[in-house]
């Protein structure tokens, strides 16, 4: 795609000791940002992209858990900070024309990492980087363990706007929602739903074929205007 | 008029504190000297001196920062998204083929505990949605001891657990 400099956003990373001063700036694709009462933002997900020594100097602060700033399209800028034990992960980019390869980096906040199959199952939140019905219903199944079927997406989704269960993030390149709950009260909707004959068991027997979600990171699929208008906040400048 | 020179990004980062306050004295102790200057003559609309622009050939600006379009099309299959796609997508298992012999109970007693026979079985009023997963559990036992200590010690195991949905809209969690 072209114009990529249209959609992503930066971080930058600033610290001074005592004979020197650290300023690094790399370029960021994917967000996942959640304001916080003290005006300090978390970022559930950052996805950096730069040289070598600048990726080094970054994975070693969100380690540390340090604040930087985030700047995106439609966003400002924001100072944020990943929190306590998050997961990260690099590699490896090879551009044509370049000597050398460029570094990536994924951090992903240990509210996010728990979501995982086999994660905290007592949680009563669960972060998603997609906003889709299908994925929305996959991905909360795949966490609690419930017995569910694609067709009931749509009813599950409405379910949790009626009940004010999902709320939307802020995101670059993605639609996150945080979506509240437990899978015991999942289970409870969903009984409730077939009892109700609103959602029916297929009478089809076989495996439950879900669609692939790889698409999901592509920038393709995700819409032009990364922030759309009603996600667009200004968090407040820490003093 | 001022004229600079941009550093490049390694003269930077060897830059110190101490150099930067001392051009700043220096550019102080030389700004001084410009009170001099305040003796020219203001300038007025009509030109004293005309100089002429010379004719140049188009100028060729070439970028030398990244290829943000290259990298934003390379950066969905990086190593990093692949391994945090198991967390972020968490991609679904997808069992395929046919077995070259005939399953046995262990063997599909495996299957099932992998979550990789979740689907729909059953007929009529037992027909049912399944759902396998493993999950931790943290045993917790007290002791005491005869001089009257207290030992508390805490197990983690996993275990499985079935979740049902029948079409009568029963559910149930089998542990």
């Amino acid at each position: 795609m072209k114009n990529a400099h249209l959609r992503l956003g930066t971080l930058r990373y600033t610290r001074r000791t005592h004979d020197t001063t650290i300023d690094v700036r790399v370029h960021m694709d994917r967000l996942i940002l959640e304001q916080r009462q003290d005006g300090c933002a978390l970022a559930h997900l950052v996805s950096l992209v730069g040289n070598d020594a600048d990726i080094g100097g970054v994975w070693a602060a969100i380690l540390d858990g340090r604040t930087f700033w985030l700047s995106a399209p439609g966003l400002g800028e924001v100072s944020a900070t990943v929190g306590d034990k998050p997961q990260c992960w690099r590699g490896s980019i090879l551009v044509p024309g370049r000597k050398q390869p460029l570094r990536h980096l994924v951090a992903v906040s240990r509210e996010l990492a728990l979501t995982a199959p086999g994660g905290d199952n007592a949680s009563r939140r669960t972060i998603l980087c997609a906003d889709n019905p299908v994925f929305v219903l996959y991905r909360i199944a795949q966490r609690f363990g419930l017995p569910v079927v694609p067709e009931w997406a749509e009813w599950f989704v409405g379910e949790l706007q009626r009940r004010k269960a999902i709320a939307p993030l802020i995101g670059l390149g993605c639609s996150p929602v945080v979506v509240r709950g437990t899978g015991k009260a999942f289970l409870h909707w969903i009984g409730k739903g077939v009892k109700r004959d609103v959602i029916r068991v297929p009478e089809k027997k076989g495996p439950i074929n879900w669609p692939s979600f790889d698409g999901a990171f592509d920038p393709e699929a995700t819409e032009p205007a990364i922030l759309s208008e009603n996600r667009s906040v200004q968090l407040p400048r820490p003093t | 008029m001022l004229f600079s020179i941009r550093r490049t990004r390694r003269e930077r980062e060897r830059l110190q504190d101490r150099d930067i306050s001392r051009e700043r004295m220096e550019y102080y102790r030389k700004s001084h000297a410009l009170e001099d200057l305040r003796e020219l003559h203001p300038l007025t609309a009509r030109p004293v001196r005309t100089y002429a622009v010379p004719a140049a050939e188009p100028v060729t600006l070439t970028a030398h920062g990244l290829p943000l379009d290259e990298i934003e099309d390379l950066l969905p299959k990086s190593a990093a998204y692949c391994q945090a796609s198991r967390i972020l997508l968490a991609p679904p298992n997808r069992v395929e083929g046919r077995p070259l012999t005939p399953l046995h109970a262990g063997h599909v007693a495996l299957l099932a505990v992998s979550s990789l026979l979740d689907g729909i079985f059953g007929s009529g009023e037992s027909r049912h949605i399944s759902a396998w997963r493993s999950v931790k559990v943290t045993d917790s036992s007290e002791e005491v001891e005869e001089d009257g200590t207290i030992v508390q010690r805490e197990r983690e195991r996993f275990a499985n657990e079935l979740t049902l949905v029948f079409a009568s809209g029963k559910t149930a969690i089998l542990r």
